[in-house]
């Protein structure tokens, strides 16, 4: 991640504010900067969404394309992540040198979709063992201001409501050749069902406790995080931990807690936002990601 | 002079020093440091006197393509669908212009403060400054979905023309043994790309504060069926006519970059330049505009 140079005196500053559930901008340790979300800003694509948490900006496009389905799993559909950190983020993401966090926030990605339930694939099949829809989630980095798993989950879970698949029909032909035929209304279409799209919620110990959504300051500051996946029911997907401090398991039940109860409320808001914009339609203002 | 335990973020209502193009005196103000330049690290190796490290506002404008509105007759000079600028969102980093229309184009740019000359490339000019660009497209940015390795044959010829275009613009003797960075970013793309790329770069460059000959506009023309036709969509491109992208310093009518693609008789040379001049001259217009009123606000905010 982009690192940013702290003093000593600047990270005692933070650490014991920390101590005392106040943070440096003033947060608690459970708090989330302001958010802003937007759906629907790329119209090249699907399925689109932006988040800007506090400084971290992320752009997320979804194109459903059609593939033949993987052989393990023959009537369903499935996913492709990739990441892109943008020069724009940071300079040392010039030329490849994003590619190494990229890949490692697309191989979290897989991770947390890979539980059974999270998105349903089956009704991404078209033909069972010859046509499904793959999914491509492109999640571009344009700003590198801390908490980039979260930021990124919540705009993959955005840009996946809205996307909107096109609605095919099989039509078999006496040879038995399938054609398949694309239906003339383009508001006609599918959309997932994202209830059960788990969220990351990253949770940084600093000092003795732990706080969410750290900004670039506190990153520096924590040496251990512990990034769970929760879903809207408060099931855990998915738990990595990341950084070259070690954790206490009491730490990590604790962080666990901390997490799932933060999660949830954080799916709440979240499927209030895009209800709300769902709702707008047409009339909605439309800031785009140049806002 | 900057405080030097501060690394942290001021958060808002800390409008600093605005730069107007090319040499107006500036008004020096503290900032809080923006990547690149690291915390409390001071400006190494720019000259004196004339170090900023760009303004904390960020701004763009938003302009539509042609590609809306049917072409008509004419020369059909872009309709600048809508002029829309917008201020301080504060970037940890200065100079950050985004170009683009909601709809068909969308481009963005960022030009951190110059600095020293990161390890590749040819390493520090003792004279002048080494202007270093990057050109990327998102994947999500063209109807068919394309994933582009960086370093791709297009985006290392892209970024050449850019470096190459804005070499000429910017005044690097002011910065020797300095780098400066431009990082675009295409994040939709209707045709047009190093066009808008340039329109963007050229906001971002002023909004960091680095002196400029003049603003660098770009447009591209085409030729079809006996008329020139300027801006032209991505439908347009993929015709097959004969294309053209002039990069033009509309003041003095100097031109940057003039590349064409295709075959046109010389006969009809001139009509397309003429053009993609015109057009030149029109985002010149929007540009300086809306740098104009960013200024006008943010002296306001000064309270000067």
């Amino acid at each position: 991640m982009a690192a940013v140079r702290l003093s000593e005196a600047e990270k005692l500053y933070i650490v014991h504010g920390v101590q005392e559930d106040l943070r440096v901008d003033g947060r608690g340790c459970e708090d989330y900067r302001c958010a802003e979300v937007e759906t629907d800003v790329v119209s090249n694509t699907s399925g689109s969404a932006r988040v800007k948490l506090g400084h971290t900006d992320i752009l997320v496009g979804v194109k459903a394309e059609m593939g033949t389905p993987k052989l393990e799993k023959p009537d369903e559909g499935y996913l492709e992540f990739f990441v892109d950190c943008s020069a724009n983020a940071t300079p040392e993401f010039e030329g490849r040198g994003g590619e190494e966090l990229g890949t490692e926030i697309a191989n979290t990605l897989y991770r947390i979709f890979s539980s059974e339930g999270s998105v349903d694939l089956k009704s991404l099949c078209i033909n069972p063992r010859e046509h499904c829809w793959v999914l491509y989630v492109d999640v571009l980095l344009l700003e590198c201001g801390g908490n980039l798993f979260d930021a990124i989950s919540i705009a993959v879970k955005a840009a996946l409501f809205n996307t909107r698949i096109p609605k095919v029909r099989v039509l078999e032909d006496e040879e038995g050749s399938k054609e398949i035929e694309l239906s003339d209304d383009p508001y006609d279409c599918i959309r997932l069902n994202v209830d059960d799209v788990p969220c990351i919620v990253t949770l940084s110990k600093i000092g003795y406790r732990h706080v969410v959504d750290a900004t670039l300051q506190e990153e520096a500051c924590s040496l251990a995080s512990l990034l769970i996946a929760v879903t809207s029911k408060g099931a855990l997907t998915c738990m990595k931990k990341i950084g070259k401090g070690s954790l206490d398991p009491e730490s990590i039940f604790e962080m666990m807690e901390t997490g799932k109860r933060v999660g949830k409320s954080l799916h709440i808001s979240l499927q209030k936002i895009l209800d709300e914009e769902e709702s707008l339609g047409t009339t909605r203002q439309k800031v785009g990601f140049l806002g | 002079m900057r405080d030097v335990s501060s690394g942290r973020s001021r958060g808002t209502g800390t409008p600093l020093s605005c730069h107007g193009p090319a040499s107006a005196p500036r008004p020096r103000g503290r900032r809080s440091a923006p990547w690149g330049c690291g915390v409390g690290v001071p400006a190494p190796h720019c000259p004196p006197g004339d170090t900023d490290w760009g303004s904390h506002h960020s701004q763009g404008c938003r302009t539509g393509g042609g590609s809306h509105h049917p072409r008509g007759h004419g020369e059909g000079v872009p309709p600048l669908l809508g002029l829309q600028s917008w201020g301080s969102r504060h970037p940890p980093a200065p100079g950050d212009m985004e170009w683009g229309s909601h709809l068909p184009q969308g481009c963005r740019a960022r030009v951190p403060p110059p600095h020293h000359p990161t390890g590749h490339g040819a390493g520090a000019l003792p004279d002048r400054a080494l202007v270093n660009c990057q050109y990327s497209m998102a994947t999500f940015s063209t109807g068919e979905r394309k994933r582009r390795p960086h370093g791709d044959r297009k985006s290392s010829e892209m970024t050449l023309h850019l470096k190459q275009t804005f070499e000429a613009a910017i005044l690097t003797e002011l910065y020797p043994r300095s780098q400066i960075d431009i990082y675009v970013q295409i994040l939709q793309a209707d045709g047009g790309n190093y066009c808008a790329c340039v329109n963007a770069a050229t906001l971002a460059v002023i909004d960091a504060g680095i002196p400029m000959r003049d603003y660098v506009c770009a447009s591209s023309a085409g030729f079809v069926e006996d008329t020139a036709l300027a801006d032209l969509s991505y439908v347009e491109e993929a015709s097959g006519g004969p294309q053209a992208a002039l990069a033009l310093l509309p003041t003095s009518g100097q031109i940057a970059l003039l590349q064409m693609d295709s075959r046109l008789h010389e006969d009809h040379l001139e009509a397309v330049i003429e053009a993609a001049s015109g057009a030149c001259r029109a985002v010149h217009a929007v540009l300086d505009g809306v740098v104009r009123d960013h200024v006008r606000e943010v002296t306001a905010l000064l309270g000067d």
